[in-house]
């Protein structure tokens, strides 16, 4: 059975491409685009891997990232960020967090593709 | 007498005999140059002693100078009656009778008319077989002109010199319509000692001056005449006699300069106290006059022993000789000494002119200072004096009708004889040589000839020696007749050199119009000798008999008949072509530097190499200029910019480049500002005597550098989505993902994706300057040599330069540089530098050069490029400046490269910079300074308190210790070992984060400060423990790592740097056992 990967960005241009992207190398997409949404959508569906923007309204990246750790139910799926705001105190505050991968935008989709393999495989 | 006089005396009695109307000639001639030599005319009488006196003969030039024309009645007048004072006669006889003679005595006296003349009087006895005084001999000059015409001469060049000894000059403006005082430097404020600029804006300057000129004029009629002349003219140089706010005159001389900005006009006054040059200039004319005076004089004993006191106490110096050359013409016999005590062995010991410095002389023709004679191989050493006593010698030879007939040598210690002093010497020298000459031929005639005779001679004499001296004089002397069509009765030889001509003859074909440059001033000429009677200091250009012009300046004088008409005018003309060249040149340079300084809202300063100020144009930090001269730089910012602004005005001082460096500082209104100051080097005959600081104030840059940081940094991360968007789209459809695509599709596509990379590039660099520009980013110091790390750098870009056939050329002396840098981003400053050398070089080489002095590196790299525009270096540095924006270059940059680069160098507290000549190439520099790893670890465990405090939190200083490096040292070799420790500081920064500070201390320890809390440490130790172990056991399966640690916690542990690794280490030990 296909993978389910959820993609949250406030742009659904993103959304829409990333989707694109994952389902054309054969995974189950869903999106979101706020925190809220990220969490309603976890919820129905369980995905095995999420990607998450940092910066989005109605609660951001690292609210729902807290949120869905703090959950037994969804503590152990892999989260991988992706954020319009790199830089190193961004990334000690991601790796502090305990997140799986941090990307940063514009990203290489063949090295997102190959984490997030590495990721659901493990 | 011997045979040489007695042949002398026969020729003249020959004469005599034979030319009966040669008395009539030879006064004729005498009458001639003496007339031509005005100024320097002497009359010679015999006349009786008593008090009254009657005159027994007298010479032409006496009857001129009193204003008589026939002698007979002359001769019937009372000598007293000459007198203004009526007992004058009197008191000269007396002193005359009690001493023998006369020298110089200057004495007021009438003329015929009435008019008081200045005299020069030297005169002596002459005394029957009794021994009672029969008569008085004696020569009588009218000093009145010559004392004016050779103060001309004297005040022109001396005028020069003065403008040329610029420094010091007090510079104001002063505007229309009072002209008030509206600017003036500190300079200025000093020369007139006013307290502050306030106090000299109420002053005008009338205020400034005394209420009349030493001409007897009004200062403030005067002053309205100088200034319509400097508006008139563009600028005006005169000299005037200014007053301090004390009330003291001093005379000065000032420049005023018409400048114009936009509709306004205003004068620019530069104004040089000349008191000290005055002084000189009277004591040397004083001197000069004695010495001419004594020339007069026939006593030759006297004379020289006169002139050669007067030599060696102007010129402070030990002793002196004069020198006379022997029949032989090879040896010299001194005929004077002073050089106590040793005269006796100067006086007994004969020179040869073949191996003695006199004899160079004396061969040479030509005065000539040797310092430190004792180690010229060539010097003689007089047997019997001190071998040390003459370390400097001057020396200067009696020239006579271009013979040179001996010298006059003064010795002295210290210091070295300049060319002012020999020039002195020279002037001495050559009266000397006159008095010598005067002195043998008269005392010869004198034991021989009559009376009426003597006279004769006598006038012969001074015929002779004005002859000369117009001869010689190098000033071109003239005689011309009035009118338009003037014809030169008398001219000298400097005059024919000055105007290319071969005699008289040449001139006078020629209508005396056609020897200036403008025709028309000849009539000028006329007019004006006509309408006052003189002419003085005209500058005028004239021409030569080959075309060529020349500046030249005209001092004449109307001679004039009994009628008053003019029947010549006798002139000096002084090429002047060169001084004028100069002073235009100075005055243009003055004028162009003064705007910029004056103009500059910088706060110019000048500084020795301790940062010393000796010059500052502005008030700075709410002090004025005059208090902040002699105060250091340092004292006008905070302590923690000391380090970088030492380091700037250093390396200036050491490498001549221009460095700057920027610092908070307290502007004149006592505002709190940000100040860049650019440094560079003030350079006098090849050494670097100071340095120039130009603050300026950036404040409102820096403000809108923090506006403009915070901008770019939301642009950039706001560009960062849609940018994710295109490149994503634009990569599915060449992936293939949304269907086949066409080779032309792919073809347009294509690029797309290196274009997109080029934008994120771009974007990341402007995150990155604007963190380093937010100092948002620190920086990870870690040993590193510089040396090896630069050649690295260098040869990755062997294969670009090849590619453009450029040489790449690593020069260094050191082979070894370590430093604590952040690597990876000295590596991006090379990048940068040579990356952009490479780019704008089409041919030559690229040199990237590393010099290492005491606290510092400097790294330079050299292209031969194609340069930067000099208005475009200052701005090289600055965000997305790209030079030449026009340039074409497939390898387009971001514009940011230089930027980033000074980013990088300013976080290690170096410098960077660039000199660059359009077409030459490109010269850019940074320095790193050289810190200890203690000055490292502290300085950075500080900052870290500074922020901890700042966010009140808690921070961990943790020591971790590879206690197994000795092991894999001797197993594994250094490098390995060192690569194991540097695993751990690597650990460190993956499992926390990069960015902390983590710094490792001789070879096996890590240092990190971080806000870890305790009860993490020991997990973390434990997770860098596994890695390392990992790491170590690829390359060795023997080694079990051993660390230890220790760690301390601020605030508790301590407040400070020292505190925080004294109780670490503590912990460390515990530890460790």
């Amino acid at each position: 059975m296909a993978k389910k990967i959820l993609v949250v960005d406030d742009e659904p241009q993103i959304v829409r491409l990333l989707s694109q992207r994952l389902r054309a190398s054969g995974f189950d997409t869903y999106g979101a685009n706020d925190g809220y949404q990220c969490l309603k959508v976890t919820k129905e569906v369980k995905p095995d891997l999420i990607l998450l923007d940092i910066k989005m309204p109605a609660g951001g990246g690292i609210q729902a990232f807290n949120n869905l750790r703090s959950s037994i139910y969804t503590q152990n799926i892999p989260i991988i960020f992706i954020t319009a705001y790199p830089g190193p105190e961004v990334e000690k505050q991601v790796k502090e967090l305990g997140a799986d991968g941090f990307f940063a935008k514009p990203f290489n989709s063949a090295e997102l593709l190959e984490k997030i393999e590495a990721l659901i495989s493990e | 007498m011997n045979e040489k006089t007695k042949q002398f005396y026969n020729k003249i009695l020959d004469e005599l005999e034979y030319h009966k109307d040669f008395e009539h000639q030879l006064a004729e001639s005498e009458q001639k140059y003496r007339s031509l030599t005005d100024n320097l005319s002497i009359g010679v009488y015999r006349n009786t002693p008593g008090n009254k006196g009657k005159f027994i003969e007298v010479n032409p030039a006496l009857l001129k100078i009193f204003g008589y024309q026939d002698k007979e009645a002359f001769l019937k007048i009372n000598v007293s009656d000459l007198y203004v004072n009526p007992n004058g006669r009197i008191n000269v006889i007396n002193k005359l009778e009690k001493q023998g003679f006369l020298k110089g005595e200057e004495l007021k006296l009438k003329k015929k008319d009435g008019t008081i003349i200045t005299c020069s009087i030297s005169a002596s006895t002459v005394k029957n077989e009794q021994g009672e005084i029969t008569y008085y001999d004696g020569i009588i000059e009218d000093i009145t002109e010559r004392k004016n015409i050779e103060q001309a001469l004297k005040a022109n060049e001396v005028r020069f010199r003065k403008l040329f000894d610029s420094a010091h000059d007090a510079f104001m403006t002063i505007h229309p319509p009072k002209w008030n005082f509206t600017s003036g430097n500190p300079a200025m404020l000093k020369l007139f000692g006013i307290e502050s600029i306030n106090d000299y804006l109420k002053l005008h300057p009338v205020d400034l001056s005394p209420k009349k000129q030493p001409d007897g004029r009004l200062s403030s009629a005067k002053a309205k005449e100088c200034i319509e002349t400097a508006l008139e003219r563009g600028s005006y140089f005169f000299e005037w006699t200014h007053k301090r706010l004390n009330g003291e005159a001093f005379p000065a001389t000032v420049l005023l300069t018409k400048v114009q900005i936009q509709d306004e006009i205003f004068l620019q006054a530069t104004v040089r106290d000349i008191s000290e040059q005055k002084k000189g200039e009277e004591l040397r004319e004083k001197l000069l006059e004695t010495a001419q005076q004594l020339t007069k004089s026939l006593d030759l004993d006297k004379v020289l022993n006169q002139l050669s006191e007067q030599a060696r106490s102007l010129l402070n110096s030990k002793g002196i000789s004069i020198y006379m050359l022997e029949e032989d013409g090879e040896t010299m016999k001194a005929i004077y000494s002073h050089y106590p005590p040793y005269d006796k062995e100067v006086m007994k010991t004969k020179i040869n002119i073949n191996n003695s410095l006199t004899g160079q002389v004396i061969k040479n023709k030509k005065g000539q200072i040797f310092n430190d004679a004792d180690s010229n191989p060539a010097s003689f050493h007089i047997p019997g004096t001190p071998d040390r006593d003459d370390d400097h010698i001057i020396i200067s030879p009696f020239i006579i009708e271009k013979n040179v007939i001996g010298t006059m040598n003064l010795y002295r210690r210290e210091p070295q004889y300049t060319d002012d002093d020999l020039t002195i010497v020279n002037t001495f020298a050559t009266y000397a040589s006159t008095a010598i000459k005067n002195a043998r031929t008269y005392n010869n005639l004198l034991e021989e000839m009559s009376v009426r005779e003597k006279a004769e001679a006598k006038v012969r004499l001074s015929e002779e020696k004005y002859r000369t001296l117009t001869q010689n004089l190098n000033v071109g002397i003239y005689r011309v007749t009035p009118g338009s069509k003037g014809e030169f009765i008398e001219v000298n030889q400097a005059l024919l050199d000055m105007f290319g001509y071969k005699n008289k003859e040449e001139l006078n074909d020629l209508n005396p119009s056609n020897f200036y440059q403008d025709p028309s001033k000849r009539i000028t000429y006329n007019k004006k000798l006509k309408d006052q009677g003189f002419i003085k200091n005209e500058e005028m250009i004239y021409v030569k008999s080959n075309g060529r012009p020349f500046i030249g300046s005209d001092t004449a004088i109307a001679v004039k008949d009994k009628n008053g008409e003019a029947i010549y005018y006798d002139g000096i003309i002084d090429d002047i072509t060169e001084r004028v060249a100069l002073r235009n040149k100075l005055v243009e340079n003055e004028e162009k530097y003064r705007s910029l300084v004056s103009n500059s809202p910088d706060i110019i300063m000048r500084v020795d190499q301790e940062g010393v100020i000796n010059y500052i144009n502005y008030t700075f930090a709410g002090e004025k200029p005059s208090s902040l001269i002699g105060k250091s730089i340092y004292e006008l910012m905070p302590s923690e910019f000391h380090d970088k602004a030492k380091r700037a005005i250093r390396m200036v001082f050491r490498t001549g480049d221009r460095f700057s460096y920027e610092h908070i500082g307290v502007s004149a209104k006592e505002e709190v500002k940000w100040y860049r100051n650019n440094v560079g080097p003030i350079e006098s005959q090849g050494e670097i005597v100071g340095a120039t600081i130009i603050a300026r104030d950036i404040t409102e840059e820096k403000q809108i550098d923090v506006m403009k940081t915070e901008f770019i940094s939301s642009v950039s991360h706001e560009l960062r989505t849609p940018l994710a968007i295109i490149q994503e789209s634009v990569a599915q459809v060449l992936d293939g993902l949304h269907g086949d695509l066409t080779d032309t599709q792919t073809d347009v596509l294509g690029p797309c994706i290196g274009d997109i990379k080029r934008l994120t590039r771009i974007i990341n660099n402007l995150l990155d300057i604007s963190k380093i520009e937010g100092q948002n980013v620190s920086i990870t110091r870690e040993m590193v040599d510089i040396v090896s790390l630069a050649r690295n750098v260098l040869h990755s870009f062997e294969l670009k330069a090849q590619y453009k056939d450029l040489e790449l050329i690593f020069t260094t002396k050191i082979k070894k540089a370590e430093l604590y840098i952040d690597h990876d981003r000295i590596i991006q400053v090379f990048m940068n530098l040579i990356g952009n050398s490479i780019k704008f070089t089409e041919k030559g080489h690229i040199e990237l050069s590393i010099d290492k002095f005491e606290n510092e590196i400097k790294c330079t790299v050299t292209d031969t490029g194609i340069g930067i525009p000099h208005k475009e270096q200052a701005t090289v540095f600055d965000r997305f400046h790209q030079v030449g924006k026009a340039i074409n270059t497939p390898d387009k940059g971001s514009g940011l490269g230089l930027s980033i680069s000074k980013g990088i160098i300013d976080l290690h507290n170096g410098t960077i910079g660039v000199e660059s000549e359009l077409n030459k190439g490109s010269k850019f520099f940074f320095t790193l300074p050289i810190y200890s790893e203690d000055e490292i670890l502290i300085d950075n465990i500080e900052k870290g308190i500074t922020v901890a405090t700042r966010k009140h939190i808690k921070l961990s200083l943790l020591i971790i210790r590879l206690n197994s490096y000795e092991a894999i040292k001797t197993q594994n070799g250094k490098e390995l070992a060192k690569e194991t420790t540097h695993k751990i500081l690597e650990a460190f920064q993956e499992v926390i984060a990069p960015g902390e500070f983590s710094f490792i201390k001789g070879n096996n320890e890590v240092v990190l400060f971080s806000d870890i809390t305790k009860r993490n440490i020991v997990s973390i130790v434990n997770t860098i423990e596994d890695i390392v172990n990992k790491f170590v056991s690829e390359f060795s399966a023997k080694i079990t790592i051993d660390i230890s640690y220790g760690y301390s916690v601020y605030p508790n542990d301590g407040d400070n740097a020292k505190e925080l690794l004294q109780s670490a280490y503590k912990t460390l030990l515990s530890n460790n056992n």
